[in-house]
């Protein structure tokens, strides 16, 4: 049985692809979904505008600055600053998406480097890489990441992106080189250099394709942990900075009025947990799939 | 939300807060009125450690209210609510100073009572108070800027003497010499800074006084730990006016979402926090807190500073077209209304100055018009500097809008607060547009006028006028003003150049913002003092009322 | 042996000292100067330059990096430049609050995953399995400080059941006040971190019960407890504990969302406040504390394995 097939046949993990898939597809198509199918705007503000509700004008945002709840106009509810929740949530999931994924590849790329160099060449490059992987590692990643946005350049998407890539590369690197040095010690890895194929050859033909599977799987997982990972840096209000929406600074523009204003809070929360519930169930089923003799499956 | 769902909401928070804090219903509202009662032990939380518990380094107006509960020094001001509250009185000295030799010369006289609390108290003398504003020059104290017309501080500025040739002191006569006139110099006298501290302590613990605080007002520390609490205890030793409290203990490290539920269990009395948005909303629905909430002037102008010599700003139709722009009214929203729109620069709550009631727009036909004049008809890019503490950013979103619907496109630099106002100050950056929010060091309008508008007072680094604005007459006005003597000529001669300010327009001022504290139902004693520094030695709590105190309430 | 483990506590104090240049290097590409923030709005050239000397700062910062290492060898971590205190001082003060949050959310989150992941294991396919699944899946997906705010809201807010941050200590208010003011951080951190043991032991059972051994054991015919209790569950616990010693680790560091959220002045907070003082004395303090943790539990985690795999001892 293919991988493909395999991982067709996991229901949930289907399921959350097609979510992440419905999801890519809304914050693409962004622009168009508010503008012409909701017509709404996540950056209008209506501060001073009024809405009907239950049959009476209200302000969208009052006097003590409560926004307006979910109703006709605004789906999920206003912000307080009289945006469109829903629509900002379609625009927030576009950069939540791409800095995740962003993130997400650049800890690839750097882990890829790392690993593939300190489980290929051994010796002192490997002692000396697995000792600053082990350092940055020690580090909390929470804390390495507030560091880091603390002194990179404030409110630049760039920046978190290169925060989520520099936090996350180290398990990776691990990973290839664990794998790495396993793959090494396989007959065929010795019989190719015995032919006379030198290091680069032995590396592309031989040991990518057995890295890919680890790979995807880091990948997936490495994304719903990046997402987590932009809200949590934007809830402490160095991750995204408004008037940009993300998600997670949806949640820390809204956190203060939680009580009269739950609406602002709770569905960015909500999306984040969907999202991230997709990509684990999607990780789960490439690692099934991918990863032979790690099958867990037992779902029907 | 819908109006019946919120108000049902809002019954059962009442209700439920009824059934929760019989206590409220016990005492009068608000701050209380007849005689206070001495004796008791209030609690107040905040989630900041205080900077310090030195007078010479402790600098904000968090930590000033516990500073000035312990160090008072030569003289204070009037413990009255409103503009009464600006006038100083003797307070460690004798009497008021006698002002000589054309006022520059200072001189003071200690009163023989006055002591250091335990467990120095011994006598403080002239000598005392000659050290700790020598002090303030060795130890870099924020404040030493303050101080800088003493005759001698520019040696001790730049490092080169560290002791004031213009401080004389002769047992317990203090003269104080300063280059020129100043008719501010009495208020920056009675600063915590220049509070007394005794040599044999300070030059014990250079570097920790905080930890070895030796009191010169109502209250001493008892107790210091640090992220815990400060507990303050009444001071017998202090020759004025005794506090009413017994003890008074600073909860540390209590948020100010917390600090508002734990004072509505009346688990807690007050604390040094604003009180944030949604509790003030939901205060303000609840009849019978809404009257222990108090809001305030903060003496305090959130404003948009231009840059006077750079691009588009340069031309002052351009400034004006921006004033215009501005709808202050949805502002107001951001802040929960706890302010006030500012048609002025100074805030209105200063001795002598009222609202000018100037800009009330927005009108966006009239600043298309003065930016078409300007040569700006399609109007202008630029970027708007600010930080990321709430509200700054909505503030900044708003604004945003505003200016873009009359054709400028402004976009956002938002940095960390922390780094803020060194970057803005920093000339060589070439801010052209930002947010600046100034709040009144001492009550007069010279520390916004001088410290921000005055051209005189441009530096290259630390600069506090951001816009780079040098008016001639501006600064003539502000310096003459400075050395008015006579308070009701001063007050117009300010009010005169805040008109001039709001024609020029480098700034353009949005809101003056109100600060908001909330108080138990047992505390009373707490008034919105001018220099807005609660002045915890007035604090009592009240007698239950008789009526309801003998009902049956389920115990707490 | 004894190679193995001096060479490794060699390589753990090197990266200790290049945890402290990382982060050493962060910080020296701070535009602003610390003196500056320090000196406030009225600072001149002058007062910053006496700050600046006051605090060392005027030295190059290869001087200052060294002068740091070897005094924090030594026990002494500095003063910070906020609160004059010490800095190992105030991180040790802090560590009991830190403690207190992670023991008894492991204890939570230990007594809730490990069953749910047992019982997951045993009945594969039932609905227990898929509530246990779904349950987990929660946990590991959701923001920390989303689930503690509406905790915070719900719980301590509307039905006043939990009091509100303000952390006691046992000494002072007694072992029951203490934990009351400790539930909801309990169970905010337990249900993040049960997810991924009842995953893990979920996942090592079933890895276990395919192997050649376990099916001997069935096949001689013992009972199935005694071949779950006996076989099974004994060689799924390694990785587990593995992990937890990875987590606790990492939690002493300081859980910095939930100590924000629920006002726990533990390492977290104190991390947190002193990143963005640019308080670089407390930073240095608080992440090399929390690196310490790291480095040991891996140096434990690398001597376990060491002696239980045999194989692992070319390697390095």
């Amino acid at each position: 049985m293919t991988a493909a097939r395999r991982f067709a046949q996991d229901r949930w993990a289907v399921v959350g692809l097609v979510f992440l898939a419905l999801l890519a597809l809304a914050a693409v198509a962004a622009p168009v979904l508010v503008d012409r199918v909701l017509h709404a705007s996540a950056f209008r503000l209506g501060m001073m505008d009024r809405v009907e509700v239950g049959g009476r004008p209200v302000e969208v945002v009052d006097e003590l600055g409560v926004p307006v709840g979910p109703n006709a106009r605004f789906p999920l509810g206003a912000d307080l600053i009289g945006r469109d929740v829903l629509a900002r949530m379609i625009y927030g999931a576009r950069v939540s998406l791409v800095v995740s994924t962003l993130g997400t590849l650049l800890a690839v790329l750097l882990g890829l480097a790392v690993g593939l160099t300190a489980g290929f060449y051994r010796g002192t490059v490997d002692t000396i890489l697995s000792r600053f992987v082990d350092a940055m590692m020690a580090i909390p990643i929470l804390l390495l990441a507030i560091a880091l946005a603390s002194v990179l350049p404030q409110g630049s998407v760039w920046t978190v992106v290169l925060i989520l890539g520099l936090v996350n590369w180290t398990y990776l690197a691990r990973i290839i080189r664990a794998e790495v040095l396993s793959l090494r010690e396989k007959e065929y890895v010795e019989a190719a250099r015995a032919l006379g194929a030198n290091d680069p050859a032995i590396l592309l033909r031989h040991l990518l394709p057995n890295l890919i599977g680890p790979l995807l799987v880091f990948a997936t997982l490495s994304m719903a942990g990046n997402i987590l990972l932009e809200s949590a840096l934007s809830f402490l209000g160095v991750g995204i900075q408004p008037p940009t929406p993300s998600w997670g600074n949806m949640i820390q523009e809204g956190m203060a009025f939680y009580s009269v204003a739950w609406w602002i809070t709770l569905f960015p929360g909500l999306a984040i947990l969907a999202t991230v519930i997709s990509l684990n169930l999607v990780g789960d089923g490439l690692r099934d799939a991918l990863v032979p003799g790690s099958r867990q499956r037992l779902r029907a | 939300m819908s109006l019946r769902l919120f108000l049902f909401a809002a019954a059962l928070t009442a209700a439920a807060g009824c059934v929760r804090q019989p206590e409220i219903t016990n005492y009068e509202p608000g701050p209380g009125s007849g005689t206070p009662r001495r004796g008791g032990h209030a609690v107040f939380v905040r989630e900041e450690d205080p900077d310090y518990l030195d007078p010479a380094l402790s600098y904000g107006t968090y930590s000033a209210a516990v500073n000035e509960a312990l160090y008072h020094t030569l003289l204070d001001y009037a413990h009255v609510p409103g503009p009464e509250g600006a006038r100083l009185e003797p307070d460690l000295a004798q009497s008021l100073p006698d002002i000589r030799e054309g006022g520059t010369l200072y001189c003071f006289l200690v009163r023989p009572e006055a002591r250091f609390a335990a467990p120095l108290r011994r006598h403080i003398t002239a000598q005392d108070f000659k050290y700790s504003i020598e002090r303030l020059f060795r130890v870099a104290s924020p404040g030493v800027s303050f101080y800088r017309h003493i005759v001698g501080a520019d040696r001790a500025l730049a490092g080169k003497d560290s002791v004031l040739s213009g401080v004389i002191a002769h047992g317990d006569s203090l003269y104080v010499r300063i280059t020129d006139p100043d008719p501010t110099f009495l208020q920056i006298l009675s600063m915590p800074f220049t509070a007394p501290v005794p040599r044999e302590v300070a030059e014990r613990y250079p570097n920790t006084l905080s930890q070895h605080t030796v009191a010169t007002g109502p209250f001493r520390v008892a107790e210091f730990t640090p992220r815990r609490r400060v507990l303050l205890v009444r001071n017998p030793d202090y020759c004025g006016q005794p506090a009413w409290l017994d003890t008074f203990e600073l909860r540390l490290g209590v948020t100010a979402a917390n600090a508002v539920a734990l004072t509505r269990r009346g688990l807690v009395d007050g604390g040094f926090y604003e009180v944030p948005p949604a509790e003030f909303v939901r205060l303000q629905s609840d009849s019978a807190w809404r009257r222990q909430v108090s809001v305030d002037d903060g003496l305090e102008t959130d404003y948009l500073f231009m840059n006077v010599r750079q691009g588009p700003f340069r031309d002052r139709r351009v400034r004006q077209a921006v004033a215009w722009a501005i709808d202050r009214r949805a502002l107001l929203k951001v802040y929960s209304g706890k302010a006030a729109v500012a048609g002025e620069f100074c805030p209105t709550g200063m001795p002598g100055m009222h609202p000018l009631e100037r800009y009330l727009g927005p009108d966006v036909a009239k600043a298309r018009r003065l930016l078409a004049e300007a040569g700006y008809p399609n109007g202008f890019a630029a970027r708007l500097s600010g930080y990321t503490t709430e509200p700054v950013p909505r503030l900044l979103t708003i604004v945003q809008q505003q200016l873009a619907d009359v054709g400028i496109q402004v976009e956002l630099d938002l940095g960390e607060a922390v780094g803020y106002t060194s970057m803005a100050q920093d000339t060589s950056r070439h801010i052209a547009f930002g947010y600046y929010a100034w709040t009144a060091d001492y009550v007069d309008p010279s520390n916004f006028f001088d410290t921000l508008l005055n051209g005189h007072r441009i530096t290259a680094l630390n600069n506090n006028d951001l816009s780079l604005f040098d008016d001639p007459w501006v600064n003539a006005h502000i310096e003459r003003a400075m050395a008015e003597p006579d308070d009701s000529a001063r007050a117009r001669q300010w009010r005169a150049v805040d008109e001039r300010v709001m024609d020029e327009a480098p700034v353009v001022p949005l809101v003056h913002y109100h600060e908001s504290r909330l108080y138990s139902a047992r505390l009373g004693g707490w008034y919105r003092h001018i220099t807005r520094i609660l002045k915890i030695e007035d604090l009592y709590l009240k007698e239950p009322r008789a009526e309801l105190a003998t009902a049956a309430h389920p115990s707490r | 042996m004894t190679a193995f483990l001096v060479r490794r506590l060699v390589w753990s104090v090197v990266v200790l000292v290049m945890v402290c240049a990382i982060t050493f290097t962060i910080f020296f590409a701070v535009p602003g100067k610390p003196a500056q923030l320090i000196a406030g709005k009225y600072g001149t050239q002058e007062t910053i330059a006496l700050i600046e000397k006051r605090l060392g700062l005027d030295q190059p910062k290869p001087v200052q990096f060294v002068r740091f290492v070897s005094r924090a060898a030594v026990g002494d971590w500095g003063f910070s430049y906020v609160s004059q205190q010490p800095v190992l001082g105030t991180i040790l003060q802090a560590f009991p609050k830190t403690l207190s949050l992670t023991l008894g959310a492991v204890v939570i989150w230990l007594l809730i995953g490990i069953p749910v992941g047992i019982l997951s294991a045993l009945k594969p396919g039932s609905i227990w399995d898929r509530a246990a699944m779904v349950f987990t899946l929660v946990g590991i997906s959701a923001p920390a400080y989303w689930i503690g705010l509406v905790f915070l809201r719900v719980f301590s807010d509307q039905l006043g059941w939990f009091p509100i941050g303000d952390y006691v200590e046992i000494a002072q208010a007694g072992v029951l006040s203490w934990a009351h003011h400790l539930v909801l951080p309990w169970v905010t951190l337990a249900l993040l971190y049960a997810g991924w043991y009842a995953r893990m032991t979920r996942a090592q059972m079933l890895d276990i019960a395919r192997l050649d051994y376990v099916r001997t054991a069935y096949a001689k015919g013992l009972p199935r407890r005694v071949v779950v209790g006996r076989h099974i569950l004994r060689n799924a616990m390694l990785p587990l504990v593995t992990m937890l010693g990875m987590d606790v680790a990492y939690l002493f560091g300081g859980a910095v969302l939930t100590e924000t959220v629920f006002g726990i002045p533990g390492i977290g907070g104190l991390a947190w406040r002193a990143i963005r003082m640019r308080d670089l004395p407390m930073v240095m303090g608080t992440v090399l504390f929390a690196a310490v943790f790291i480095v040991v539990a891996n140096l434990i985690v690398d001597l376990l394995y060491f002696s239980l795999d045999p194989r692992i001892q070319t390697e390095s």
